[in-house]
């Protein structure tokens, strides 16, 4: 696993495709966190609502990278197919961890920087634990969604683009369409749980942990079922 | 029979609704080594793929023998970013083998294929003849059981040819399975003891004495710039190489003289013709 998790990194690494995304979500902290003070919580939210978007696009990306010919070549040496796509999949993780580090790790300098002025209240360990955590799920949905409109799943890359597209838009929007239309939650529960989580949060001074357990365990199975669900599929379909 | 490696049973594949193979039968044992013969599309490489477990059937099913080792040499070899060494060494290491183990074979195989100096070069710069070699050195690096081979000399050089024939005919001494897709039956005599075509979407075995018996000839030309061979002599000839103008064309010997005759009045000018040694 250790080799399959350095190659797919390599590979990743050399094709460049991880700058872009990288350079948006700093510039978004830049901006973000450019006039003082914010709440804690809402800032850390909006941030970690970013992220959601930022690991879609990286998780679409490098589900596009994998080459047909050099998966083949790589799924005969590992003899096990499984083992291959988690590796994969777990790389995305890693790249997610990353970006949550950064996400917490740049708020966090800044504020001692600006003397504990950053914030409108004194940042607790408390609250970086929790908006590491919740940077952390929202970077594992994303990756999940996007890595999901894998070219062998949906072969129209057209089709991909707009399909990851909605499904993100309607994953952050669907608290606000289902204000104006409730049946509509009868449909929208399928997309990704983001409003749901960012909602536990609207209005708060401080993380509650309560308040949030079910949206997060939420977003970790709805990520989990994207996992099994793109491992079982590509294992499927072949090639 | 604890000789049989692979067995292929009854085996069918739609793509869609589209039939590319019916009822295909075929044992694979050791030492056999089989070459698929068939027109573009006629689904060679659709076997190969369905041999390796890497396509899915639609019907029939696969036996392996247990442990069973498969190495697969594609066609065409994408431009990666990753250096030749980079990758053989990945694949290695992927494979279970030692560092120390892969760095003597790495270095023996590069040296043998004549890119000793391109292994640190991105694979994506490499020439279509060196990226090929790549792919071969891949395979080659952890001796399979059984080895599959799609297309694999276009693009080389005749160099590269003549070692890779001799490397195979060595793994195949002991004990190498190989199943070969090929377009050029002047290979197959070279190569495989048994040959079958797929046509009609299932495979028909070819007699190798008649294969064997086929004469070629090579034809080297130099072509008007921005000529093109007609498309009406592609079924006639078994393989063309383009190098700037020159043009090298191996064709059945009873095809040699209306290739010729059809090139002279494209104004393509003749430089050599010889008969062709197997």
């Amino acid at each position: 696993m250790k080799n399959l998790l350095i190659y797919h990194f390599k590979c990743y690494l050399k094709s460049y495709k991880f700058l872009l995304p990288f350079l948006v979500y700093l510039i978004y902290l830049f901006a973000a966190y450019g006039i003082m003070p914010f709440a804690i919580v809402s800032s850390f939210s909006e941030s970690a609502g970013v992220l959601f978007f930022i690991m879609a696009t990286v998780g679409f990306s490098y589900a596009e990278l994998e080459n047909q010919v050099t998966e083949q070549l790589v799924l005969l040496r590992v003899n096990n197919d499984t083992r291959y796509y988690l590796s994969r999949l777990l790389v995305l993780l890693i790249i997610g961890l990353v970006m949550s580090v950064i996400g917490i790790l740049y708020p966090m300098i800044l504020n001692s920087v600006n003397n504990g002025h950053l914030f409108t209240r004194s940042l607790q360990f408390y609250d970086i634990a929790i908006g590491f955590g919740l940077h952390c799920s929202l970077a594992f949905l994303g990756a999940m969604t996007g890595a999901f409109f894998h070219p062998r799943i949906i072969k129209n890359r057209k089709m991909a683009v707009l399909l990851l597209f909605f499904v993100t838009v309607m994953g952050i929007s669907k608290g606000a369409l289902a204000g104006y239309f409730p049946q509509t939650c009868l449909i929208t529960w399928v997309f990704p749980p983001v409003f749901e989580i960012l909602a536990s949060f609207t209005k708060l001074e401080y993380f509650a942990l309560p308040a949030m357990a079910l949206p997060v365990t939420l977003t970790i199975v709805y990520g989990l079922a994207l996992m099994i669900g793109q491992i079982q599929l590509l294992k499927h379909t072949k090639f | 029979m604890d000789h049989i490696l692979i067995s292929l049973n009854s085996i069918s594949k739609y793509f869609g609704k589209k039939l590319i193979l019916k009822n295909i039968d075929l044992t694979i044992t050791k030492e056999s080594t089989i070459a698929l013969l068939g027109h573009n599309g006629s689904g060679k490489s659709t076997l190969l793929k369905i041999i390796a477990g890497l396509s899915k059937i639609s019907a029939g099913t696969i036996d392996y023998a247990p442990q069973v080792k498969l190495a697969y040499i594609p066609e065409n070899f994408p431009k990666i970013d990753l250096t030749a060494s980079e990758f053989v060494k990945y694949m290695g290491l992927i494979g279970g083998l030692s560092q120390k183990k892969i760095s003597t074979r790495m270095f023996e195989l590069f040296q043998a294929f004549e890119m000793a100096d391109m292994i640190d070069v991105p694979i994506k710069h490499l020439s279509k003849g060196t990226i090929q070699k790549v792919a071969v050195i891949q395979a080659l690096l952890d001796p399979p059981d059984v080895l599959l081979l799609d297309e694999p000399l276009s693009g080389q050089d005749t160099q590269s040819q003549k070692l890779f024939i001799q490397m195979v005919q060595e793994l195949q001494q002991q004990g190498l399975a190989t199943i070969m897709s090929c377009h050029e039956r002047f290979l197959v005599s070279q190569l495989a003891d048994h040959a079958y075509e797929i046509s009609d979407h299932q495979l028909l075995p070819l007699d190798l004495s008649d294969l064997k018996e086929i004469k070629y000839d090579i034809l080297i030309f130099e072509a008007p710039p921005g000529t093109k061979i007609d498309s009406s002599l592609q079924d006639l000839i078994e393989r063309a190489e383009w190098d700037h103008n020159r043009l090298k064309l191996i064709v059945q010997s009873d095809h040699s003289h209306a290739v010729l005759k059809k090139l002279l009045k494209d104004e393509f000018r003749l430089r050599t013709m010889e008969g062709m040694k197997q």
